[in-house]
């Protein structure tokens, strides 16, 4: 004989059990909920990045490889030494400096003619790849057309890339031109979303923005910060006119008769 | 007069040698830049650009000025090539990029840490979350019961069990293989314009004099709070001290009283006189008794045995007879290796995993069964799995969208014969 009480204890007893139970796997990869974040990704650029350099560790003066890429017809370029460099088309390899922030200009964009977009990168961590595949393994950071049509409409777009966890990650298959994301709520951090996934690597904000050729330039493009060009196998540095007289130098050959 | 010329006219030679050449040796430096911003004005920058190739150079390079060599107008195209298949492959250009005055290089100018920089008191592949593990047994051992059921197979686990001529099941567990993989997400958040304009005006709320209010308020009460903490540094301290004083001289006396009588039987050297216990003597009787505690500790003869091997041992501590038994007993052994074709991967990339086994034992195994739980992250290829012996294959889905290969080798291994399994897998 058991009575309606005690069975009521062991029902309670029972559910509590395996709410706990079910609850414990989610619980393992996910920072303590009363985590204090100091930062957040809309302080201004290079705030995040100059508290990453105080934490000390191989971080200051080092140029981690990055890869900006922009929709299949359109142009990046980074700014150097107080202006803006041609461009490449497409994607942009390039070495940054953690903590500083950078300024790229986007033009020729597919479906926006005579538009041009500014967004700022700014880099919060690196990697620490075996030695020679520093830049077969850059930081992705990726633009979709439809972020630079929401910028061009006068939308701010923060973007935070972070290295996934590899013991909790996103069963999918990862594209080489295509990076996955995740939309956060309006009250929500993207940076504290990214550091409860994985390691926050870079903040990407783009918006409408315009620059003002005037003594504010300079500011606009963060001083432009030092950086390192990455070419790609088989691109030479050597100038065209050198090139070709350097071709037409060259003794020819005689053919055979 | 004249030797006295020549004397400081060679010091005055060597002082502007030397003076010239550390002008020299400073002046192209890029941390001076700032600070000798006139003398460099003459110089030719130095170009804040560098470019990198994919070649095995790390990205921090030492200090050094190599300037980039422009070919001149008769340079043959051999040399032109070759300018070219450097470029390819190397840096082009050497040295740091001139830092503006305000850049922040970190305590050492950023220079220089070693390539494969770990923290002290970490080893292996750092850091963890950059790379893919393969193989091995980790965070739960792996248990397999008689009924061939596995418990406590993680993810990433490797392992081999089977069965001995005494019918145990023995488990075998692969190496650790770590596989450079890193990937990356993004989060985002898109904001509008009326928005962001409201999170401008509440930062422009913030005004400094309301603090200066507060901090005023403040100050004042705590000035009136310190009159009352000096009222209680009055004489309770000195009462307490009282009290312990005569505490202790009452234990002082009891103690030496016990000792006194505790002793005097233990003792020779004491027995035949008549000793007055004083207060300075207690420590040495105190010392002289737990001596002969000590030596009254009786040592015997004791025998003990550890895994069929019997000591005897003497009272003086040397061991006289030592016998060793050994019982023959087969020795079933399996050893078991995996290996990658590659270390390092990109999504989409094919990984081909290999595992040999061979039986090192002296005697046959049988039911061997070679399990392997891929990681999430990689993706079996279909139909690309191969075993070199006959063997059953299966391949089991999890609850948390990872695969399990199972490998079930149908006939008993003979001693020494070796076998592999290969497999294909996709990073995501």
């Amino acid at each position: 004989m058991i009575s309606s009480l005690h069975k009521l204890t062991i029902a309670i007893t029972v559910f509590s059990v395996l709410a706990t139970a079910d609850s414990l796997p989610a619980q393992q990869f996910r920072p303590a909920p009363n985590a204090h974040y100091p930062n957040n990704a809309l302080m201004p650029p290079g705030q995040v990045g100059s508290q990453m350099l105080i934490r000390g560790g191989p971080i200051p003066g080092y140029f981690q490889p990055a890869q900006i890429r922009c929709p299949q017809g359109g142009r990046i370029a980074i700014a150097a030494e107080g202006k803006f460099s041609a461009g490449t088309p497409s994607f942009l390899n390039v070495g940054l400096l953690i903590g500083s922030p950078y300024r790229f200009k986007i033009t020729e964009i597919p479906g926006l003619p005579g538009t041009e977009l500014y967004p700022s990168v700014e880099l919060l961590d690196r990697l620490h790849p075996p030695t020679g595949l520093e830049t077969r393994f850059p930081v992705p950071i990726h633009l979709t057309a439809q972020e630079l049509r929401m910028a061009a409409a006068g939308l701010f777009i923060t973007r935070v890339i972070y290295l996934e966890d590899p013991t909790n990650p996103v069963v999918v298959q990862d594209q080489a031109n295509r990076q996955r994301f995740f939309d956060v709520r309006s009250n929500e951090d993207p940076l504290r979303v990214a550091d409860q996934l994985g390691r926050p690597m870079a903040i990407l904000r783009i918006g409408s923005k315009q620059p003002r050729m005037d003594r504010q330039t300079g500011r606009f493009m963060f001083s432009s910060p030092p950086l390192r060009e990455i070419m790609t196998p088989g691109q030479s540095t050597i100038p065209r006119e050198t090139l070709q007289r350097a071709i037409i130098s060259t003794p020819s050959i005689g053919r055979l008769r | 007069m004249s030797t006295r010329f020549k004397t400081d006219a060679m010091s005055w030679l060597i002082l502007s040698s030397l003076f010239c050449s550390m002008t020299a040796c400073t002046a192209p430096g890029p941390i001076s830049s700032g600070t000798l911003s006139q003398t460099n004005t003459s110089l030719p920058s130095q170009p804040s650009m560098v470019t990198i190739g994919d070649s095995g150079q790390h990205m921090v390079q030492q200090a050094g000025h190599v300037a980039q060599r422009q070919p001149s107008s008769d340079q043959s195209l051999q040399q032109i090539q070759h300018q070219q298949q450097l470029n390819a492959g190397t840096l082009t250009q050497n040295g740091p990029a001139s830092l503006p005055p305000q850049a922040y290089t970190g305590p050492n100018g950023g220079l220089p840490y070693p390539v494969q920089w770990t923290p002290p008191g970490i080893t292996g592949p750092f850091p963890e979350d950059e790379y893919v593990y393969q193989g091995g047994d980790g965070y739960q051992l792996t248990n397999v019961a008689q009924d061939f059921s596995i418990d406590n197979l993680d993810e990433e686990d490797t392992i081999a069990h089977y069965h001995t001529l005494n019918g145990d099941i023995e488990i075998e567990r692969t190496n650790r293989l770590p596989i450079y993989a890193p990937r990356f997400a993004s989060t985002r958040r898109i904001d509008g314009l009326i928005q962001y304009r409201h999170q401008d005006h509440v930062y422009a709320v913030d005004s400094p004099l309301a603090l200066d209010d507060t901090v005023k308020n403040i100050g004042q009460q705590q000035v009136k709070q310190q009159v009352s903490s000096q009222r209680n540094i009055a004489t309770r301290a000195s009462a307490l001290y009282k009290e312990n004083q005569k505490l202790r001289d009452m234990a002082h006396q009891l103690a030496s009283t016990e000792d006194s009588q505790m002793v005097k039987p233990q003792v020779g050297n004491l027995l035949n006189t008549k000793v007055n216990i004083q207060n300075s003597q207690e420590a040495e009787l105190s010392i002289q008794r737990q001596t002969a505690l000590a030596q009254t500790d009786e040592e015997t003869v004791k025998e003990f045995a550890y895994d069929l091997m019997p000591y005897r041992m003497l009272a003086n501590n040397k061991i006289q007879t030592n016998y060793h038994y050994e019982i023959a007993e087969g020795n079933s052994r399996l050893d078991i290796k995996k290996v990658a074709s590659k270390q390092d991967a990109l999504p989409g990339e094919l990984l081909e995993f290999t595992i040999t086994f061979k039986n090192t034992g002296d005697e046959v195994i049988g039911n061997v069964t070679i399990v392997d739980h891929l990681s999430r992250r990689l993706a079996y290829v279909e139909e690309s799995q191969n075993c070199t012996v006959e063997s059953e294959f299966f391949l089991n889905p999890t609850g948390k969208e990872s695969v399990i290969l199972r490998w079930e080798v149908v006939e008993p291994m003979q001693v020494g014969e070796t076998a592999a399994i290969t497999f294909k897998c996709r990073v995501r």
